[in-house]
């Protein structure tokens, strides 16, 4: 049996549709997040929240609580925590990324072995797992990430003035706080839904590497959007292929599918540097 | 009647005041150079009017629209990668309406700030990639792209050339003459004479504010190297 008629036949299984419908909503959303979070040097905020997510999802399994109802709100309070420090210079904002996420991990491995017997459960959290998106997550991650979406598609122009010159934005009445807390809310949202796919360790990977792809050759704030998304939901589709296919864990295979976009984007601007002086040669 | 007016405003940082007492009004068409040594007070006293400071006393009474007010900042921190076009970054001082809103007439404006400002032919250009020169036109045509009354300039010329900054002066002067009103902190004495018509001396407090004629018969004005 080849790879495709092996993938037509597992996308025969609701888990696989949910899986694919899901981490194209989280692939799009966190490219867009990655965008604004990466020019606002942000980027390790996505790292940290991941591991508060595993922490708050370690918590609500240990009550038999619906994970992603404990997690949003924990990680949407951190976020707005650690965007407020990163902004306020008196504070090292990577030294309260370090506190917040050690002590997240921690606190999520403790009480997974005080509790017992979900292991399995939690270490699914940890690396991901493509069968791990029930029905009931279905809808709730699509209503969310659609609103991520919506965020950044209406707010374009006031998520590029923010990350442009926040002072700016600021000094002509733009609604710095309120579009910060927005992005907060966002970066929560995503990393909570793309948790079970991606796995705490991986999920920063796909905030970050498609916006770095983007922006090897792209030079415009609305290009490197397009640019990014397309990379991001295009890694995905091939990472979960590979992954499903050959059996290989889903986070990792698409992390490793945007490492690979990356080098290639990466050796296109090298190419296009070298074109344009030898050019600029003769 | 005046546009903006400061009475007796005392400015600082956690409660810690680095201007104090400042007084003095802006009218239409008034080109205002504030001048003053470093660590003076000037760019606290911007930040004042612009509403990213509060006031621990006195009273600044502006009668213009926030968004009507044109900023440049003394110093844009822009990452060198940083993607943005021209066109990009002079729309982003329109902060009402989502992105589709009124899409024709931002563009409209976004153009005619640029050909004021000589950048018309850079709108598609990465913003990291110009000369110093044309970066700061750029940022003055998003300063004055949202249909700015007042304009207020952090030292627009500080790094620029005698012939970047004679284009810089030249678009003030036009803008002036459109009924913009501009308040400009600089250190370039000679040109401040020229087109200003009212000085403000600042020292942690107002020490002088008036026109250019009385501003050359004081103590700052020969201390600052003026010969009259």
């Amino acid at each position: 049996m080849n790879a495709f008629s092996k993938f037509s036949e597992l996308i025969q299984y609701g888990y696989m549709q949910r899986a694919i419908i899901v981490g194209t909503l989280v692939s799009l959303c966190s490219s867009l997040l990655g965008v604004t979070l990466v020019l606002k040097k942000f980027s390790m905020i996505g790292d940290g929240l991941s591991h508060v997510g595993y922490g708050a999802v370690a918590i609500a399994l240990c009550f038999s609580v619906a994970p992603l109802k404990i997690a949003i709100p924990l990680v949407l309070v951190s976020a707005f925590f650690l965007l407020k420090i990163s902004e306020n210079s008196k504070f090292s904002g990577d030294s309260a990324i370090a506190v917040i996420s050690s002590a997240s991990l921690a606190i999520g491995v403790a009480v997974n072995s005080l509790s017992g017997g979900t292991s399995a459960n939690i270490n699914s959290y940890m690396f991901g797992t493509i069968m791990s998106i029930g029905k009931d997550d279905l809808v709730l991650s699509i209503v969310m990430l659609s609103i991520v979406i919506s965020l950044f598609i209406f707010g374009f122009r006031h998520i590029f003035a923010i990350s442009f010159d926040e002072n700016y934005y600021r000094a002509v009445g733009g609604k710095a706080e309120l579009m910060n807390v927005l992005i907060a809310g966002a970066t929560a949202i995503t990393i909570v839904t793309g948790l079970k796919i991606m796995g705490a360790m991986l999920i920063s990977g796909l905030i970050v590497f498609p916006a770095l792809s983007a922006m090897q050759n792209i030079k415009s704030y609305k290009g490197v959007f397009i640019v990014s998304g397309t990379f991001s939901v295009l890694a995905f589709l091939l990472g979960i292929f590979i992954s499903s296919v050959f059996d290989m864990p889903t986070g990792a295979s698409i992390v490793i599918v945007n490492v690979a976009v990356f080098i290639v984007s990466y050796l296109v601007k090298l190419i296009r540097f070298g074109i344009r002086n030898a050019k600029a040669k003769v | 009647m005046s546009l903006l007016t400061l009475d007796s405003v005392t400015l600082g940082y956690d409660g810690i005041p680095t201007v104090k007492n400042v007084s003095f009004s802006v009218d239409k068409g008034d080109f205002i150079s504030v001048l003053g040594k470093n660590g003076t007070g000037k760019s606290t006293l911007i930040k004042g009017i612009l509403g990213l400071l509060s006031p621990i006393s006195g009273n600044i009474d502006c009668k213009i629209e926030r968004r009507k007010i044109g900023y440049l900042p003394q110093k844009c921190y822009v990452a060198p990668f940083f993607p943005a076009t021209v066109e990009e970054v002079i729309e982003s001082s329109i902060v009402q309406g989502f992105f589709f809103s009124d899409r024709k007439q931002r563009k409209k404006d976004v153009l005619g700030a640029a050909e004021l400002c000589n950048v018309e032919g850079l709108l598609k250009m990465p913003f990291c990639g110009l000369s110093v020169g044309q970066q700061q036109r750029a940022l003055i045509a998003r300063a004055i792209c949202a249909g700015a009354e007042l304009i207020i300039l952090d030292e627009p010329i500080a790094s620029l050339d005698a012939i970047a900054a004679g284009e810089i002066y030249d678009i003030l002067d036009e803008m002036r003459q459109c009924g913009s009103s501009i308040i400009m902190i600089s250190h370039d004495l000679p040109n401040a004479m020229k087109f200003s018509n009212k000085i403000l001396h600042m020292d942690h407090t107002s020490e002088f504010f008036g026109s250019v004629e009385e501003y050359k018969v004081t103590r700052f004005y020969s201390e600052w190297g003026g010969i009259e």
